[in-house]
C-alpha cells in the first residue's frame, strides 16, 4: 500500500495516500479570527474553500517551518453520518511517497485515548513510520468548524 | 558668759545661801530657847505669886482653925508657914503644890523638905522687875501686917495681950470672942483684899510684860525662821539653778561635740557641731567644726588629688605601655634601618660599579639607535608598496563576491524548479495509486522523475555550499585585507614615530655622557655616606634597645604608684565630704 511521509519533529509518520486529495505548495493562508491556535488558516482551492490545520501545533504546540518542503495536504475524512468531508493538512517534508506491507502495521503501544492520532507503527522500511488516519484528526472542535463549512 | 566665771558665781551664790543657813539655823533654836525659857519664867512668876497668896490664905486657915478649935496643932503650924516663908525653916519641895491641907487632915507631910530660902530671895531669884518686886513686897508687908492681928487673936485665946510696948506680957483671961472678932471682922476681910489686889495688880503686869516679851521672842524667831526658808530655798534654788547650767551649757554641747567628733572620726567629715554658745564649749565647737571643714578641705582635695593621681598613674601606664610598643618598635624598625642601610651601602657600591657600565653601554645605544633609524626609513618605502598592493586585492575580492551573488540566485531557480518537479511527481503517484493497475507505469514515471528532482535538488545543495563557502571566504578576505591596510597604515604612522624618536634618543645619549661622569662621583660618596648612616644607625639601636629596658623599669615604677595611687583613692574615699 502507497503512503505519503512526512516528519513532525525528527520522526517520521505516513499517511495513506487513498485518503489523498492533492498535496499543494505552501500559499498564504487566510486566518480565521476566534479559531483555536492549531488552525492555519482557510484557502480556496477549485471553487470550494478548505480549513487548514497545522498538525504539529496541534500534536506538539510547535508551529510548521514555513520551508519549501512544507507543503498543504488536502485529505478526504469519512464522517458519520456517512459522508466526506475535505481536510487541509500542513505537513514538513511531504516530499516522498513509499510503499509499505499491510501486514508490517503494528498497534500502537500506546493505550488508545480520544484525540490520540497514531493507529499503528510500521516494523519495516527506512524509518519507524507511525500510521496517522485522517478520522482521528478530527475532534469536536474542528467537527464543528467543518460542519459549518458543509 | 564664760563657764567658768558662772561656775564660780554659782559656787559663790550657794556659799553664801548655806553661810546663811549656818548662821539662821543655831539663831532660831537660841530664840526657841528663849521662849521656853520665858514660858518657865512665867510660870515659875505666877507660882510664885500664887505662893504668896497661897500663904496668905493658909495662915488665914490655920489661925481660923486655932481660934475656933484652939487646937495647938494649928499655931505650930502657923508659926511653921511664917518660918518657911521668911526662909528660917526647910521649904518642902514642890511647896506650891497643895500641901497644908494633907498636914491638917493627917499631920503627915505629903512631900520632904527642901532647903531654907525665903519667899522674897525666890522672888529676887527669879528675877522680877523693880515695880512688879515692890508690888509683891507691898503685899508681903500688907501679908505681914495681917499675921500681926492673927498673932494679937491667937495671943487672945491664950489670955496674953499686947503691952504699951508692942509685946505680949499682959495675961488676962483668955478672950476667944475678941480673936473671932478679930478674924472675921471686916478688917481682917479689908487687910486680905489689900494683900490680894497688889497681887492681882502684879499678875496683870506679870501677864503684861511676858506677853510683850514672848511677842518679841516669837516675832525675832518667826523673822529667822522665815530668813532660814528663805535661804534653804535659795540653796535649792541655786542648786536646781547650777544642775540646769551643768546640764544645759556644760553636759548637752560637751554631748553634741562629742557627738559630731565620733562623726567626723567615723569619716562623716560633712557632719557639724551645731552648738554655737558665747563660752569656752562654743569656742570649742567652732574649733572643731573649723578643723572637721579644714580636714574636709584636706580630704577633698585628698580625694581630688588621688583621684587625679590615679588616673595620672594610669595614663602615665598606658602612655609609658605604648611608648615601650613604640619603642619596641622602633627597635624593630632601626634593626630594619640597619639591614636597610648596609644594603644601600652595598648596592651603592654595586651600583657605582654597574653605572661605568652603563655609560658604555649608552655609547653603544646611541650608535646603534643610529643604524635602526637608517633601517627604519627603508622599511617605510617597502609598507607604502604593500599598501598599494593591498588595495589592488580588495578590488579584485568585490568582484568575486558579486559573481557568486549571481551564481546564488541561479541556484535558487534551480531549486524552485526541482521543488515543483518534486511536487508534481508526488502528486503524480499519488493519482497513479488511484488509478490501479492502469496507473502503474505512470506511477514508475512519477517516481523516476522525482528520483531526478531530488537528484538536481541534492546538486543543487553541493552548489549552494560551494558558493556559501566562497562568500565566507571572500568575506574573511575582505575583512582581512581592510584589517591589514589598517595595520599597515598604523605601522607607518608608529614607524615615523619610532624614527622620530630614535633621533631624540641619540641626541639624549649623546648628552648623557658628560652626566654620567657626576652621577658616578655622586655614587662614590653616597656609598661613603651610607656606610656612616649604616655605623649611625648601629649605634642608635644600641641606644634604642638602652631605652627600652629603662622604659621598662619606669614602666614597673609607673605600676607601683598606680597601685599606690588606688590605696589612696581607696582610703579617701572613707570619708563622706556630704552627709
Amino acid at each position: 500500500m502507497q503512503y505519503l511521509s512526512f516528519t513532525l519533529g525528527d520522526d517520521y509518520y505516513v499517511i495513506p495516500t487513498e485518503d489523498i486529495v492533492t498535496v499543494l505548495p505552501l500559499v498564504r493562508l487566510t486566518e480565521v479570527p476566534q479559531a483555536p491556535n492549531y488552525v492555519a488558516g482557510i484557502f480556496r482551492y477549485r471553487d470550494a474553500v478548505h480549513l487548514v490545520i497545522d498538525l504539529s501545533l496541534l500534536t506538539s504546540g510547535v508551529a510548521s517551518k514555513q520551508l519549501m518542503s512544507t507543503r498543504i495536504v488536502l485529505l478526504k475524512c469519512p464522517l458519520d453520518n456517512g459522508k466526506d468531508v475535505i481536510l487541509g493538512l500542513l505537513l514538513e517534508s511531504a516530499v516522498n511517497t513509499l510503499m509499505l506491507d499491510d501486514e508490517g502495521w503494528q498497534a500502537n503501544p500506546i493505550k488508545a485515548t480520544p484525540g490520540q492520532v497514531v493507529d499503528g507503527i510500521h516494523r519495516e522500511g527506512k524509518h519507524p513510520y507511525q500510521r496517522v488516519t485522517p478520522r482521528e484528526l478530527l475532534n469536536d472542535t474542528v467537527l464543528d468548524i467543518l460542519h459549518a463549512n458543509q | 558668759m564664760p563657764i567658768k566665771r558662772m561656775m564660780y558665781l554659782l559656787i559663790a551664790v550657794n556659799l553664801v545661801a548655806l553661810l546663811c543657813m549656818l548662821f539662821a539655823a543655831p539663831a532660831v533654836l537660841t530664840g526657841h530657847e528663849l521662849a521656853g525659857k520665858l514660858h518657865k519664867d512665867r510660870y515659875h512668876s505666877y507660882l510664885l505669886a500664887d505662893e504668896l497668896r497661897q500663904h496668905s490664905d493658909d495662915l488665914t486657915h490655920m489661925v481660923r482653925s486655932y481660934a475656933s478649935t484652939g487646937d495647938l496643932r494649928f499655931k505650930t503650924y502657923f508659926n511653921e508657914i511664917i518660918a518657911i516663908a521668911d526662909g528660917k525653916a526647910p521649904r518642902p519641895i514642890d511647896y506650891n503644890r497643895p500641901y497644908w491641907d494633907y498636914v491638917a487632915t493627917s499631920d503627915d507631910k505629903p512631900r520632904a523638905n527642901g532647903s531654907e530660902i525665903s519667899l522674897v530671895e525666890l522672888m529676887h531669884q527669879a528675877g522680877f522687875p523693880k515695880d512688879e518686886m515692890e508690888l509683891l513686897e507691898f503685899s508681903k508687908h500688907q501679908s505681914d501686917d495681917l499675921v500681926n492681928t492673927e498673932i494679937k487673936a491667937m495671943n487672945a485665946i491664950e489670955g496674953l495681950f499686947m503691952d504699951e510696948a508692942g509685946y505680949y506680957t499682959i495675961k488676962g483671961e483668955p478672950d476667944p470672942e475678941l480673936a473671932r472678932q478679930l478674924l472675921f471682922s471686916p478688917a481682917y476681910y479689908t487687910a486680905k483684899v489689900k494683900i490680894v489686889r497688889p497681887l492681882d495688880k502684879l499678875t496683870e503686869k506679870m501677864e503684861q510684860r511676858f506677853d510683850n516679851l514672848v511677842e518679841a521672842a516669837e516675832d525675832k524667831i518667826y523673822k529667822l525662821e522665815t530668813f532660814l526658808a528663805i535661804c534653804l530655798f535659795a540653796v535649792f534654788a541655786s542648786i536646781a539653778f547650777t544642775i540646769w547650767v551643768v546640764f544645759a551649757r556644760v553636759i548637752s554641747p560637751v554631748n553634741s561635740i562629742v557627738d559630731a567628733v565620733v562623726r567626723v572620726g567615723k569619716g562623716d567629715l560633712g557632719s557639724k557641731c551645731d552648738y554655737n554658745g558665747n563660752n569656752e564649749l562654743g569656742t570649742l565647737s567652732s574649733e572643731v567644726n573649723a578643723m572637721t571643714d579644714s580636714l574636709k578641705d584636706l580630704t577633698g582635695s585628698m580625694q581630688v588629688s588621688s583621684g587625679q593621681l590615679s588616673e595620672s598613674a594610669a595614663n602615665m601606664a598606658i602612655a609609658t605601655k605604648e611608648q615601650e610598643a613604640t619603642t619596641a618598635e622602633q627597635a624593630v624598625s632601626t634593626q630594619e634601618i640597619v639591614v636597610s642601610s648596609q644594603e644601600i651601602s652595598q648596592t651603592a657600591q654595586v651600583l657605582l660599579d654597574n653605572m661605568g657600565e652603563v655609560a658604555n653601554a649608552v655609547d653603544i645605544a646611541a650608535n646603534m639607535a643610529q643604524q635602526g633609524n637608517s633601517d627604519l626609513q627603508r622599511m617605510e618605502i617597502v609598507l607604502n608598496n604593500m599598501v598599494s598592493a593591498s588595495k589592488v586585492i580588495s578590488q579584485k575580492l568585490a568582484a568575486l563576491n558579486e559573481k557568486t551573488s549571481n551564481i546564488s540566485m541561479v541556484v535558487t531557480t534551480i531549486n524552485k524548479v526541482s521543488d515543483q518537479t518534486n511536487l508534481l511527481s508526488v502528486n503524480a503517484a499519488i493519482e497513479a495509486d488511484k488509478a490501479g493497475e492502469a496507473g502503474i507505469g505512470f506511477s514508475t514515471v512519477a517516481s523516476e522523475i522525482r528520483r531526478l528532482a531530488d537528484q538536481t535538488a541534492v546538486a543543487t545543495w553541493d552548489i549552494e555550499q560551494l558558493v556559501k563557502e566562497i562568500q565566507t571566504a571572500v568575506s574573511s578576505g575582505v575583512m582581512s585585507m581592510e584589517k591589514f591596510h589598517e595595520d599597515i597604515d598604523k605601522g607607518v604612522d608608529e614607524m615615523q614615530q619610532v624614527s622620530g624618536k630614535f633621533g631624540e634618543i641619540v641626541d639624549q645619549v649623546r648628552i648623557l655622557g658628560p652626566h654620567f661622569e657626576a652621577v658616578h662621583e655622586g655614587m662614590e660618596s653616597q656609598s661613603v655616606g651610607a656606610s656612616q648612616i649604616s655605623e649611625g644607625i648601629s649605634q642608635l639601636s644600641e641606644t634604642v634597645s638602652n631605652l627600652l629596658e629603662s622604659i621598662r623599669f619606669s614602666n614597673q615604677a609607673i605600676d607601683e604608684v598606680n597601685s599606690e595611687a588606688q590605696t589612696l583613692q581607696k582610703t579617701c574615699s572613707r570619708f563622706r565630704l556630704e552627709s
